[in-house]
């Protein structure tokens, strides 16, 4: 019986030979696969449409393009989502139980932004915000009684934006969103 | 006071009662014929009064109208709205107790509408005997909305509050669980770490982290 180590070393010896290769019988056959153009296939719209295909581009058109698609994102952020803020400040000047509450949105592109709550009757037009400065920064202010309330954004009339800050009231029943305002005594939040 | 001095106060208590409750209506109603059609405006003012006469905060239901009509929502989508703002009123005044304050009633109807059940509401009474619930029921309200499941959301909120928690602590818990949510943690863990901090002996635990 030979033993495991003299076979192992038996097939390594026969795989290290070198293994002659046969000269192809058929002179020219790389040279005439070369130069035969590769076969049409005829692709309709739908693989035209689906089918992955490499893009080449400049260094300089790949950068134009890419500095377009910034240009192009950062335009439909500020105005459909534009970082919008709430900042609440402690009472301005409190009458009884009111507190003055400031409502602050970053809306680079609005270019009409009001609130609308449970404090004002949700009247589009009755607490237009003041554009503050070339930021977009928009803010308002408004004395608020103490309680709890519902309040959202309306950019340039059509977009009703929750405070993404303030806490999240339920589904209004209309299919959107509002947010929550509390005013208590010295504080809001 | 003697019996006929008595009765006068009574009439006279009545009397204020009735004028304020009319002179609230002619507000109701008017401020409802101005933004909505007639029909629309008969049938919320029919429920407002009822809700009215029933101690229910109906301003908030009038507000609910107003803000369909701000949202150009059509009149029988604003009135059923209504009714069921009018429902929920009603079930978070029965949950949280008749000595709720309109305030509270409002946030546990909100609550309630989110998919908060009412026995919460009413655990979340007990922990907090005579004090105002306002805050707990919002912050309770913005977690289940914010897909916290509601038994989460409910034990962090009543483990919190029993743990001694104030107003500010649960809003700052509010905020670190909406924070993490942003930053893609499961709403799940992130209430129930972020909820960890106000147990009692656990200590501050660091903000939750994305999960892989």
């Amino acid at each position: 019986m030979i033993p495991d180590r003299e076979v192992e070393r038996a097939v390594a010896r026969a795989y290290r030979e070198a293994v002659p290769i046969r000269p192809l019988d058929t002179p020219g056959l790389m040279e005439r696969l070369a130069s035969t153009p590769a076969p049409r296939v005829s692709r309709g719209w739908f693989d035209f449409g689906v089918g992955p295909r490499g893009l080449t581009l400049s260094p300089a058109l790949g950068l134009a393009a890419a500095v377009l698609l910034l240009m192009v994102g950062a335009w439909a952020g500020g105005r459909f989502v534009s970082r919008p803020a709430v900042s609440s400040l402690p009472a301005i000047a409190a009458t009884g139980t009111s507190q003055v509450v400031e409502f602050v949105l970053v809306a680079p592109l609005a270019e009409h932004v009001t609130v609308v709550g449970d404090f004002n009757g949700w009247d589009p037009a009755a607490l237009p915000m003041r554009r503050a400065g070339k930021g977009g920064t928009w803010s308002t202010a408004m004395a608020i009684p103490e309680g709890r309330y519902t309040y959202c954004y309306v950019i340039d009339g059509r977009t009703w934006l929750p405070d993404p800050r303030a806490p999240l009231a339920p589904d209004d029943g209309f299919g959107l969103r509002n947010s929550v305002l509390l005013v208590r005594s010295g504080r809001s939040s | 006071m003697n019996g006929r001095a008595c009765r006068g106060a009574c009439m006279a208590a009545g009397a204020v009662a009735l004028i304020t409750s009319i002179a609230w209506s002619d507000g109701d109603t008017e401020r409802l014929r101005a933004r909505l059609d007639p029909q629309t405006a008969s049938e919320v003012g029919r429920v407002v009064q009822e809700a009215r006469e029933a101690g229910l905060p109906a301003d908030a239901l009038v507000s609910k109208a107003l803000e369909g009509a701000g949202k150009g929502a059509p009149g029988p989508r604003i009135v059923t709205t209504v009714k069921q703002y009018a429902m929920a009123l009603a079930g978070a005044r029965d949950a949280l107790g008749t000595s709720s304050s309109s305030t509270e009633i409002v946030a546990g109807a909100g609550a309630l509408m989110v998919g908060v059940p009412p026995d919460s509401l009413a655990r979340l009474r007990a922990t907090r005997p005579g004090k105002p619930l306002v805050v707990p029921l919002v912050v309770l309200a913005d977690l289940v909305a914010r897909k916290v499941p509601a038994s989460t959301a409910t034990g962090t909120v009543l483990a919190a509050t029993r743990a001694g928690a104030r107003d500010t602590d649960l809003l700052a818990l509010r905020e670190g669980i909406e924070q993490d949510i942003r930053a893609g943690v499961p709403p799940f863990n992130a209430a129930t770490l972020r909820g960890r901090a106000l147990a009692p002996g656990t200590g501050a635990m660091p903000p939750a982290r994305r999960i892989p």
